[in-house]
């Protein structure tokens, strides 16, 4: 959907694809064009390259944008469509291949100069002794990482031997279950740390820049929640000599198109390369919102061998931009996902309040993708601006029908040190966050509740209603909506 | 004029809310009393609850939601809060008072998902946070774990199977209940 809005701006006919749940869902709702795949479960739907391209081919497609997960870091896939003649908007397939390979990507990097974890990388077929023999000689705890990982699946931290079997094991079964590749790696486990990010563009011409950080500490089971730029942790010397780093790891690989470099930062300050990651990340808005760019525009002209329509100089970051992401998940219980109907979806609209959303009202929320909702992104010129900004516009956020995160990140933002930008990777487990009302449940409340169940109980005598939504006011300044600024 | 009884989702006090409907030409509108305070109610969507609680000192908008399922669970969100009320009636509220809860050991699926593996069978006797069942939902795995020390009674799911949210996977014994059974 956001990739669709950027290509029929630029005046491209856009076509989607979608699964038998997924008919009547946004993304097919505004592109040009949708064709079905057929079946439910992503491994007969999305991850379906060689249906995907049969589609574009029938329908004389030019190029194909992968997104941010299923194919989009798929080396196989960018190289059939190449065979097939169709523009993978993404880097070359050489590239994915030689970086989504984890432990082949660390070797490139260090071979670059560019600071990587210590580790071990052995071959598929080694014993749990002898990984456990180089845990010992790396030091405890230690991270047991796929290495065709990524998007936080296939990792698992041990804190000594006897936990290392099992991570080892569930590991192998997560990463052959999620990527058909069970080999795993092993690590030093680094905390407490913060996770930097850099975004790096390169043009088919040998050009390189990077577009700044981006600070994504606030993670939950390994998977980003906020992300934020600039990084509160970041001096401009620091900034500066990672950022180096950063084009010095994408021109090592000859990188062309949209990447990130990931980092770990610790306490001192010391940086250690993490991976790349060869495609738009869900969190490019921030990228976007300080630098004034929009990142999948830049990915089309690149795809197209246009050079980088700018130098690094040129790339002068403003003011400071926050992204949430909104969840169909319980914080309380694990944060694990919730699902069923959405009954009611109203997100919030402001100055320099953007809000990417793939739901809206009557959305099922199935078991069979990603739970993430919406992104809400906001700017401001500083981050205590940003801040207030974000606040203002979680407390204007309604989902009902699913249990979300929304409250559960009004507290983040609340925290103290939060707000102070003392985040770290573990900052969610460390702190306590108390999303229940505090207080007592204001009488408003129990009356707009009575008033609902009086309201809906005629039609209870009339008959079984299901999935009850509501229609927009037509007038704006009356009801719920009225702060939408219709 | 009609009562309705209100219960957070898992709380105990209900509260009793007077409603009544008021004929007006533009919206439905309601007199709603709770405790000492009474307020207008005005409900601008026709289908369910939308709209605007106006109090003596104070007026807020909210969005109300009733599933439309038995349970009659109604959401209600109001100046950026979720809360999820039960509506209590008032001869089952009668006749559950004073029952003692009897605890029910059953292994639920916290969430829809793919049975992978299952660690545990009949009879089998368990320490407490032991892993019995591993599920995948949403490409992640979740470890379902015991609860307390026992022995498992039953296993009512196989693997690969495909269960829904709340379904009971296992049944489990307490080992207190063992101990005072032998």
């Amino acid at each position: 959907m956001r990739i669709a809005s950027t290509l029929q701006q630029m005046g491209i006919t856009t076509a989607t694809v979608y699964s038998d749940v997924d008919r009547n869902a946004l993304h097919v709702e505004c592109a040009d064009e949708a064709y079905p795949l057929g079946g439910n479960k992503a491994a007969e739907t999305y991850l379906r390259g060689e249906k995907i391209i049969d589609l574009a081919r029938q329908h004389s497609i030019d190029a194909i944008h992968p997104g941010y997960g299923f194919l989009s870091e798929n080396a196989e896939f960018a190289k059939a469509c190449a065979d097939a003649g169709i523009t993978f908007i993404g880097p070359t397939p050489e590239v994915i291949l030689s970086l989504g390979d984890k432990v082949n990507a660390k070797q490139l990097m260090a071979k670059a100069g560019v600071p990587v974890v210590p580790g071990w990388s052995g071959s598929a077929q080694d014993g749990p002794d002898r990984i456990s023999k180089e845990a010992k000689k790396i030091g405890y705890p230690v991270l047991v990482k796929a290495a065709a990982g990524g998007g936080g699946k296939g990792m698992r931290v041990a804190a000594n031997e006897k936990e290392l079997s099992v991570a080892l094991e569930a590991c192998r079964r997560e990463a052959a279950a999620s990527f058909g590749d069970s080999r795993v790696f092993v690590e030093k486990y680094i905390a407490p740390a913060r996770h930097v990010e850099f975004q790096v563009f390169g043009d088919a011409h040998g050009n390189v820049v990077h577009m700044f950080e981006r600070e994504c500490s606030i993670q939950r089971r390994h998977q980003k929640i906020v992300e934020e730029t600039p990084s509160p942790a970041l001096t401009p010397q620091l900034r500066q000599k990672m950022g180096d780093a950063a084009v010095r790891a994408a021109k090592a690989v000859g990188y062309t198109n949209a990447g990130t470099v990931e980092f770990l930062v610790n306490e001192s300050g010391d940086f250690y390369f993490l991976e790349v990651n060869t495609r738009l990340q869900v969190e490019h808005p921030v990228t976007e919102l300080t630098l004034g760019l929009d990142l999948v525009a830049l990915q089309v002209r690149i795809a197209a061998g246009e050079p980088l329509p700018f130098s690094q100089d040129e790339l002068i970051p403003s003011g400071h931009s926050i992204e949430c992401r909104i969840y169909a998940e319980d914080a309380a219980r694990g944060f694990l996902p919730s699902t069923g109907r959405i009954r009611e979806y109203i997100s919030p609209s402001g100055p320099y309040i953007r809000v990417d959303s793939g739901v809206a009202a009557s959305s099922e929320v199935t078991v069979h993708y990603d739970p993430m909702l919406a992104k809400l992104i906001v700017w401001g010129r500083s981050r205590g601006e940003a801040l207030q900004r974000m606040n203002w516009a979680l407390r204007r956020f309604v989902v009902l029908g699913v249990t979300t995160n929304i409250e559960f990140l009004q507290a983040v933002m609340a925290h103290p040190e939060f707000v102070a930008g003392n985040t770290h990777t573990h900052f969610l487990e460390q702190n306590r966050f108390d999303s229940v009302p505090a207080g007592p449940i204001p009488l408003e409340v129990y009356m707009a509740a009575a008033v609902a169940s009086e309201g809906s109980s005629a039609e209870y005598r009339a008959g079984p209603v299901d999935g009850r939504t509501t229609s927009v006011s037509n007038d704006p300044w009356y009801g719920a909506r009225a702060w939408r600024g219709v | 004029m009609r009562k309705v009884h209100l219960k957070l989702q898992g709380g105990s006090e209900s509260e009793a809310v007077k409603v009544e409907r008021l004929r007006t030409d533009d919206a439905r509108c309601y007199q709603v009393q709770c405790r000492e305070r009474s307020a207008e109610v005005d409900l601008r969507d026709e289908s369910f609850g939308s709209g605007l609680v106006r109090t003596a000192n104070a007026a807020g908008r909210f969005v109300a939601v009733t599933t439309g399922s038995p349970d009659r669970k109604i959401e209600v969100w109001f100046a950026g809060r979720t809360y999820t009320f039960e509506t209590v009636d008032q001869r089952t509220r009668r006749a559950a008072g004073g029952r003692s809860s009897a605890p029910v050991d059953e292994l639920t699926a916290p969430m829809p998902g793919t049975i992978l593996r299952i660690e545990v069978a009949a009879g089998d006797a368990f320490v407490a946070h032991q892993t019995l069942i591993i599920m995948e939902s949403m490409k992640m795995e979740m470890t379902l774990a015991s609860p307390h020390p026992g022995r498992v009674l039953a296993v009512n799911c196989r693997v690969g199977e495909l269960v829904p949210m709340g379904r009971v996977l296992a049944k489990l014994e307490a080992k207190e209940q063992i101990v005072r059974s032998s």
